[in-house]
């Protein structure tokens, strides 16, 4: 659930997403979900001219699993909160364990 | 189990030492590289699936080049990222 969290502090921000068949795609983050599925608006491809197909695509919904990276835009992140968020998250999954 | 409250130390599991880890600067990097010497990676955030979100990160992609002759060239590629998320 963290990263679901996280993610959703950071919507309507521009990230890119790197796939795991190596594409990059630019865009707005628009809806996230609990499997880090990704809705993404104003699509931009890089390296279209490696994909032609993706050129008329304006926005995309993402399956979590293809994901390789997302690229953050650093300024939007709250590093202590997330380190934070991160302990406490870990002491939870110990308790459970317990 | 070991008491692991946010404080205590024991390691019990292997994922507590990413507890350990979460803002020590460290020399993880997320695909296949050879952290350079002078520079470190931080671990900002972690969870069970091992996604992980990285700060000041350098990729480094190490790529076979073959050509005719059966001849191997080693290449590399440098990409850096201020913050990055890695799908685990």
């Amino acid at each position: 659930m963290l990263f679901f969290s996280f993610f959703k502090t950071l919507t309507n921000q521009t990230v890119t997403i790197e796939l795991k068949n190596d594409i990059r795609i630019r865009g707005i983050l628009k809806s996230v979900d609990q499997y880090l599925n990704i809705k993404l608006d104003d699509v931009e491809v890089l390296e279209l001219v490696k994909y032609p197909h993706l050129s008329a695509v304006k926005n995309m919904f993402i399956r979590g699993s293809v994901v390789r990276y997302v690229i953050l835009p650093r300024s939007e992140v709250d590093v202590g909160l997330l380190e934070d968020a991160t302990r406490r998250e870990a002491a939870n999954q110990a308790g459970k364990a317990r | 189990m070991a008491d692991n409250e946010d404080t205590g130390a024991p390691v019990a599991e292997p994922l507590d030492l990413g507890r350990l880890h979460v803002s020590i600067t460290s020399a993880r990097e997320p695909r296949h590289a050879i952290p350079p010497p002078d520079r470190t990676t931080t671990t900002q955030a972690y969870d069970s699936h091992c996604n992980l979100v990285l700060g000041d990160v350098e990729e480094t992609i190490y790529v076979v080049d073959e050509d005719d002759e059966t001849e191997e060239n080693l290449r590399t590629i440098k990409k850096q990222e201020e913050m990055l998320f890695v799908r685990g």
